[in-house]
């Protein structure tokens, strides 16, 4: 199958969990579905969705840290405190993306909006946007830096529970929230629901339109 | 009504339904009936209002009905409360904006004041659209009312997760047989507590009691994956409330190994060893460390290697069979089976050549070669040593230098190094306790030779 692939590195990302809202904020290792939407979205200047086209994305990152920040808390009654806390980032975070829909190429060669991996200061960089095949391997391949739904058989890893996109109503409703695997790093998997790429030697994983239930 | 509940990823929706399913016995979340969820209410709110588990309710649900000093009738109100939500209950659908489930609507914000880590509504730009709180169902509301019963003291509180739902219940199962007890004997001390306050040691006894409890030996056919969230909801909490501990599913199939294997006992010892001991410390009594922090533990979370702790350098001694550590190199290491052969192979043929000429000055040399070019000397001396005496064959190809004894030149070469000594400890034990004197005088002499060289 022809798919564009992106590759975009950056400085740092940061991807909150959905559930934490404390003292210290840790950070997902990969990015959820969502956050690769909005990052499409940005790059076209108009609203991506599922509908518009199936993605698949590898990310890896050479560490993690921990930064100390001034919060400000704003309040009900329009009151505004500040606070610090204790928020994760990635280091060094390096993307691989997979677009179906091959006319984002010119998109990515010439972006409407920053392209942020997490936060407006986690920014990226597009290195190469290029048409390649993704193949059908059977047998065992390496696979990692995404996410998988939770009932795929044969993945495994930590779970959690995310988003697959965001409306562009107001207010903003997330949209095909699931169990997902949170796959950091690489493990040994021997299906057929990942695509190959043969010159990256990883399996990619494609989100769409038949991994979410419509509104109606 | 069933359909109510469905795993979710989140680990306290999914700790709650873990909870349900234990006290209910039943093994799917699907099949779960409100009516059985109320059914379980009275013992829920009894629980939770005594002493001791009221005081645990502070730093998970701060605020709430349970823990508020201006409320008198705190059964009562908790109890409304958790009917409230479940009247609230639909049936799971296709979707909805409940962030953990996905399949319903939330009808109500939620704070941390009814889901820990939630924050409040001093934080509103914090939640979506600025709403005065996060969007659960009232279904994954009222489960997490039922997480507490498996969370497990740790200084803070842990709430364990796991890929493997077998697993979650197996532990859900022992947190049940200890609330049990303190019902039986009306001696009420709160979720499971059993003196840990390091996590990372908490996560290896846990894991070490779940793989021993469920006394089976199929942990090898399934991909298991632990976590802990080690947290505090506490009202002011600190900056470090939250920290998160990953077991990946090769240490938890190495430790199902290990603790399954002949040599568990020796394993222990592996352990032991990696203990920051202190002087005060006293290892015979298990009280006294398990709250050390513990190297093996640690390495082994952070993708580490512990082979240093399966020789004990100073008796040349190995803890462990060299199968266990085959084991460990490939399963957890990765390391190529060609290339842990290779090295057995050499490592053998060394011993060999060793015993033969009595040089035990070799060994020495291999054991404190401090970098590549030194060990590859040593390797070279070997090799003539061999020659000299005679044997037929050399001790490895080049293709088996390249590409198995130091893949990675300069980066693989102190992993080789330390298999290697490993191997020659196992091969030689009898040789070098047999010749102790002999060797001991061979060394002194060696040393001597060298001053005069000098």
């Amino acid at each position: 199958m022809k798919v564009l692939r992106v590759h975009l590195v950056g400085w740092t990302a940061s991807f909150r969990y959905p559930i934490f809202i404390t003292g210290y904020q840790p950070t997902l290792p990969v990015p959820p579905v969502s956050t690769i939407y909005g990052l499409i979205s940005a790059a076209k200047g108009d609203y991506v969705t599922p509908l518009n086209t199936k993605v698949g994305y590898v990310m890896r990152s050479e560490a993690k840290g921990v930064d100390l920040e001034t919060i400000y808390m704003l309040s009900t009654d329009n009151s505004a405190k500040s606070n610090v806390y204790k928020r994760e980032f990635l280091l060094n975070p390096d993307l691989y993306l997979y677009l179906t829909d091959l006319s984002f190429k010119e998109i990515f060669k010439k972006p409407e909006y920053p392209l942020l991996l997490g936060r407006s200061s986690d920014l990226m960089m597009v290195e190469e946007v290029k048409e390649v095949d993704l193949m059908q391997k059977h047998g065992n391949k390496r696979v990692g830096g995404t996410v998988v739904p939770f009932e795929e058989e044969g993945i495994w890893g930590p779970l959690q529970a995310l988003p697959m996109y965001f409306s562009n109503t107001i207010p903003r409703e997330a949209i095909g929230i699931k169990s997902y695997y949170v796959l950091e790093n690489f493990i040994e998997y021997d299906g057929d629901s990942f695509w190959y790429d043969d010159e990256l030697d990883w399996g990619v994983y494609l989100h769409g339109q038949e991994n979410i239930s419509q509104k109606q | 009504m069933n359909n109510i509940f469905t795993y979710t990823g989140n680990p306290f929706v999914d700790a709650g339904i873990t909870a349900m399913l234990v006290w209910l016995d039943k093994e799917n979340p699907e099949e779960i009936e409100d009516y059985e969820v109320k059914n379980l209410f009275n013992e829920l709110t009894d629980l939770y209002v005594q002493k001791s588990w009221n005081m645990m309710m502070y730093s998970v649900f701060p605020n709430s009905k349970l823990t508020n000093p201006s409320v008198k009738d705190k059964k009562g109100e908790y109890d409304k409360l958790l009917n409230e939500l479940l009247s609230e209950v639909v049936a799971l659908d296709s979707h909805g904006n409940c962030i953990a489930c996905g399949k319903r609507d939330s009808k109500r914000y939620f704070t941390k004041t009814q889901v820990p880590l939630t924050g409040t509504s001093d934080f509103i730009n914090f939640f979506s659209y600025g709403n005065g709180g996060a969007d659960y169902c009232s279904a994954c509301a009222l489960a997490i009312q039922f997480s507490p019963l498996v969370f497990y003291k740790c200084g803070n509180l842990v709430c364990l997760q796991s890929n493997n739902k077998e697993v979650e219940k197996i532990y859900a199962k022992k947190c049940k047989s200890f609330i049990d007890v303190q019902k039986a004997t009306k001696e009420y001390t709160g979720c499971n507590d059993e003196g840990y306050t390091n996590p990372v040691n908490a996560l290896f006894h846990l894991v070490t009691d779940i793989i021993l409890t469920y006394d089976r030996r199929e942990w090898h056919r399934e991909n298991t994956g632990v976590r802990l969230y080690h947290f505090t909801n506490f009202n002011q909490p600190p900056l470090d409330n939250l920290s998160i501990y990953d077991m990946p599913d090769e240490i938890f199939k190495f430790l199902a190994y290990a603790l399954q294997h002949e040599e568990r006992d020796n394993w222990k010892k592996v352990i032991k060893r990696g203990y920051f001991t202190t002087k005060k410390a006293n290892l015979d009594d298990e009280e006294e460390y398990k709250n050390l922090r513990n190297d093996v533990y640690e390495r082994l979370l952070r993708g580490q290697s512990i082979l240093k702790y399966f020789v004990d350098t100073n008796q040349r001694r190995t803890l462990v069979k060299w199968s266990f550590l085959e084991y460990y190199m490939k399963e957890v290491r990765k390391m190529e089976a060609k290339r842990l052969d290779t090295i057995k192979k050499v490592a053998d043929d060394i011993a060999q050549v060793i015993k033969t000429k009595g040089n035990i000055k070799r060994l020495a040399q291999l054991e404190t070669a401090k970098n590549y070019g030194e060990f590859r000397n040593v390797l070279r001396l070997i090799i003539k040593d061999r020659i000299n005496a005679g044997f037929e064959k050399p001790l490895f190809s080049i293709d088996e230098y390249e590409k198995y004894l130091f893949p990675e030149g300069n980066l693989s070469w102190k992993e080789t190094q330390d298999l290697i000594v490993f191997r020659l400890y196992e091969q030689l034990h009898d040789w070098l306790v047999n010749n102790d004197k002999e060797i001991k005088e061979d060394l002194v002499e060696d040393e001597e030779e060298d001053i005069e060289l000098i």
